[in-house]
């Protein structure tokens, strides 16, 4: 083939709706940069992406659960569980890789839970996650009777929240890293296509011959062991098991998730989407708090945008559930 | 006599597409009006506006001499009532309740309504069942129900979208007694068909669309079928049906005694270079065939051999690898990733062969080898990149055959590859298809419930009645009244 024929291609007009989410983020970003001078300093930004790494690994999980069309409810009570787990063995003395090791091994076995219970028993996601959901935060509580696990954790564990490469927090590595090879994942290899096939039209990926129970029980697996991933970075950063923790990964993951499915490919759950609708949950977070306001208020804003950034998706008919 | 209904200039455009260039017709009351035209003409956008679903980019719609803004409600209100393409009706309601969907504030008690559909089944000579959840009931019913709703609403002027797509000869037959009752009590009734057959015996007026532009109105007796095709296309076709396959003697498949759910088929060949259709009524088995053999539906029991070979299939991804690649009947549901790109769709099953290192798609080779096919199938590859959602039914159905050009095909199993295909894209459907089956040497089976076109494109014909094949002809034996007469009339024990 002639390189001419492919530089003929139509490479499609850019769209600019395909990108207005993206403007409102850079417009916030602008806002908070006017309206507090604490705000566009490099400690403040260096301190609000370490904020929103662990939520943007788990929304990370998310997407891709999203991508094959799945919800996975189960992340917040997840995240909790397996930081109480982790805290857990770090207590009884094992060596702490190997606690981190266990730990996404739990997760990936309730990825692997839920998946079968969506693909084989075929009980409607939003069903099935909602009740492992619940599990995994009773069993998170019930273990711990409700209390924190405290405990001196070593070095090289603590690293994983409170470590610095260089000047750059080391949650904020392991984020890159995932949204790096999440990125790879769903856009780069076979997996990420067959994904989004089966999310897109299930009886058609089954008719061009693809596995479609193994691509939905996948998608639940690597949601959990984003999770799993998220909920030992933030017991970590604690420096303790919070029976409690981590359960606002659900609501923000999935915001970030929604948001990001208005921007770059709209209406598909895509990885810088959800690093522009996480972004754009950490700015307001962020920003708002330097400006005064109570975390309450944070909370009403940022529902608010959320369903500011995906009405005028849900208008084109981009987003379905 | 003064028209009920007029449309002026009637202009539509989205964003890059003018769907209507200025369209002006009138419609009178007691007339059947056919609107003809190949796909992407503008007859749905047409109907679409005149019954408020669409606002028009600039025009009017004159209803008994008034201006009609848009607006569903508004049309409903003056007496503009559509039938659509696809189903409006409650898949778990009875036929009554769907009825008298919407339309509760009449709050009729159960029985009060009961009664009223009976009166209107007697009043309009459609009779259905009126007690079973829709779902159950065939889509020939499905559509009777369609539109004894839409005669509830008393309409004046009825516009049917394609409404014998989905429905069998006999069904039909029904629909169109009524529709010639309705012109009686002076209801004017817009239909929209691919079937140029059915225009001529239905429609008393037939306007045609090509490219947004009204080409003609004509009174029926006035035009001829091939006059009306040279208006909807701009070369006039001489040969619809180019086949030119030929046909072997090495034998490609044999199926012997399968038992599937809803299927019996006792001995069916396919010999390479052939073409082997399956005639039969709508829900005769003939899908259900073609989904046993692709994996997609259970076989209890039976053989299967592929050249000689006995296989075994108990999924697409069987069938896939042996080269038995199935373009099934709703291709927008079944078959295409719609929100995603040409190349995406084309090469989904077979990305292995542009593997790389931990499985990454080498995107390059991909798209060469796309190009290379969408060229053979003559489909525009400068949209490679475009959604297929954008592409007419031809496109779409030549993206298909694209997909399942990439790797070895053996056998094709058709499943009504011309539905909601426009004349053009038809011939080249099958002549495209044809070049493949000579170079490459696979075998078609063509289920089709077209009958003119089984019988010029076929090599063989079996013909299916609940779920059995009751009859096989040569091409020798080919006739019309064979055919219709086995699909139709064959008694059967029904299990």
């Amino acid at each position: 083939m002639k390189i001419r024929d492919q530089n003929e291609l139509k490479s499609g007009r850019f769209q600019l709706d395909k990108y207005y989410t993206f403007f409102i983020l850079l417009s916030i970003f602008v806002l908070f940069s006017i309206a507090s001078p604490m705000f566009f300093t490099s400690r403040n930004i260096i301190n609000l992406l370490r904020q929103i790494s662990m939520l943007t690994i788990a929304a990370s999980g998310l997407t891709i659960c999203r991508a094959a069309g799945e919800l996975d409810l189960s992340v917040g009570g997840l995240a909790a569980l397996t930081g109480i787990i982790v805290a857990k063995l770090m207590v009884s003395g094992i060596n702490p890789s190997l606690a981190v090791l266990l730990t996404l091994l739990v997760g990936v076995s309730f990825g692997m839970i839920n998946g079968l219970l969506v693909s084989l028993v075929k009980v409607p996601s939003l069903i099935a996650t909602l009740g492992t959901l619940s599990v995994a935060s009773g069993l998170a509580l019930t273990t711990t009777d409700g209390k924190a696990i405290y405990a001196s954790f070593p070095k090289s564990f603590s690293f994983l929240g409170t470590g610095y490469l260089g000047p750059i927090p080391f949650p904020v590595v392991i984020m890159s890293i995932v949204i790096l090879v999440t990125f790879i994942l769903l856009e780069k290899t076979i997996i990420g296509r067959h994904l989004y096939a089966v999310g897109e039209n299930p009886t058609a990926a089954r008719l061009a011959g693809l596995p479609v129970s193994f691509y939905r029980i996948l998608a639940f697996i690597l949601s959990s062991l984003a999770a799993s991933l998220a909920g030992i970075m933030l017991a970590a950063r604690l420096g303790s098991g919070q029976p409690t923790a981590g359960g606002e990964y659900l609501l923000e993951g999935l915001g970030a998730v929604f948001i990001g499915m208005t921007v770059f490919k709209p209406g598909q759950a895509n990885i810088f989407g959800t690093l522009t609708g996480a972004l754009m949950i950490g700015f307001i977070t962020n920003g708002l708090l330097l400006m005064g306001f109570s975390p309450y208020v944070q909370d009403i804003v940022k529902g608010i945008i959320m369903i500011l950034a995906v009405i005028a998706a849900v208008y084109k008919e981009e987003i379905r559930l | 006599m003064k028209a009920i209904l007029k449309v002026l200039d009637i202009k539509k455009t989205y964003p890059g597409v003018e769907a209507l260039k200025g369209v002006s017709v009138e419609f009178y009351p007691g007339e059947i009006h056919a609107i003809v035209g190949e796909n992407g003409a503008g007859k749905s956008t047409l109907v679409e506006i005149i019954s408020g679903s669409l606002k028009p980019t600039s025009g009017q719609v004159i209803f008994d001499g008034k201006e009609l803004k848009s607006g569903v409600a508004r049309a409903l209100d003056s007496g503009i009532a559509i039938v659509h393409q696809e189903r409006n009706l409650v898949p778990s309601f009875n036929a009554t309740e769907n009825i008298f969907l919407g339309q509760e504030k009449l709050s009729k008690r159960k029985k009060g309504r009961v009664q009223e559909v009976e009166d209107l089944m007697k009043r309009s000579g459609i009779y259905v069942d009126t007690k079973t959840p829709i779902k159950y009931l065939g889509e020939g019913e499905k559509q009777l129900i369609e539109i004894l709703k839409i005669i509830h609403l008393k309409p004046k002027v009825m516009i049917l979208d394609e409404p014998t797509s989905s429905i069998d000869k006999k069904d039909i037959e029904r629909l169109f007694d009524i529709l010639r009752k309705l012109r009686k009590e002076k209801v004017a009734i817009i239909i929209i068909t691919h079937h140029l057959e059915e225009v001529f015996q239905i429609a008393d007026r037939v306007t045609v669309l090509r490219n947004g532009r009204k080409i003609a109105t004509k009174a029926i007796h006035d035009v001829t079928e091939q006059e009306l095709i040279s208006m909807m296309i701009e070369k006039n076709i001489q040969n619809r049906y180019p086949k030119t396959n030929v046909p072997s003697e090495k034998e490609l498949l044999r199926v012997e005694n399968i038992v599937a759910p809803g299927v019996k088929v006792d001995n069916l060949v396919l010999h390479k270079g052939e073409i082997v259709g399956l005639a039969g009524l709508v829900g005769s088995g003939r899908t259900e065939f073609l989904e046993a053999l692709y994996g997609y539906r259970k076989i209890v029991s039976g053989q299967i051999f592929l050249n000689n070979e006995r296989i075994k299939i108990s999924s697409p991804h069987d069938s896939i690898k042996r080269g038995i690649y199935l373009i099934p009947e709703d291709r927008n549901n079944n078959a295409l990733f719609l929100r995603s790109s040409l190349r995406y769709n084309v090469t989904i099953p077979f990305l292995r062969k542009f593997a790389r290192f931990l499985g990454i798609v080498n995107s390059k080779n991909e798209t060469t080898k796309t190009i290379d096919l969408l060229k053979h199938v003559n489909c525009d590859f400068r949209r490679i990149n475009e959604d297929v959602k954008n592409l007419s039914g031809g496109n779409k159905q030549k993206v298909l055959l694209a997909r399942w050009m990439l790797q070895s095909p053996c056998i094709y199993l058709l499943d009504e590859p011309t539905q909601g295909i426009d004349v053009n894209a038809k011939t080249e459907f099958f002549k495209i298809l044809c070049q493949t089956i000579n170079t490459v040497g696979v075998g078609v089976i063509l289920v089709s419930s077209d009958l003119p076109e089984l019988l010029a494109m076929s090599d063989r014909i079996y013909v299916f009645r609940y779920g059995t094949v009751v009859d096989s002809l040569e091409r020798n034996e080919f006739s019309n009244e064979r055919v219709l007469n086995s699909m139709l009339l064959t008694k059967v024990d029904v299990r």
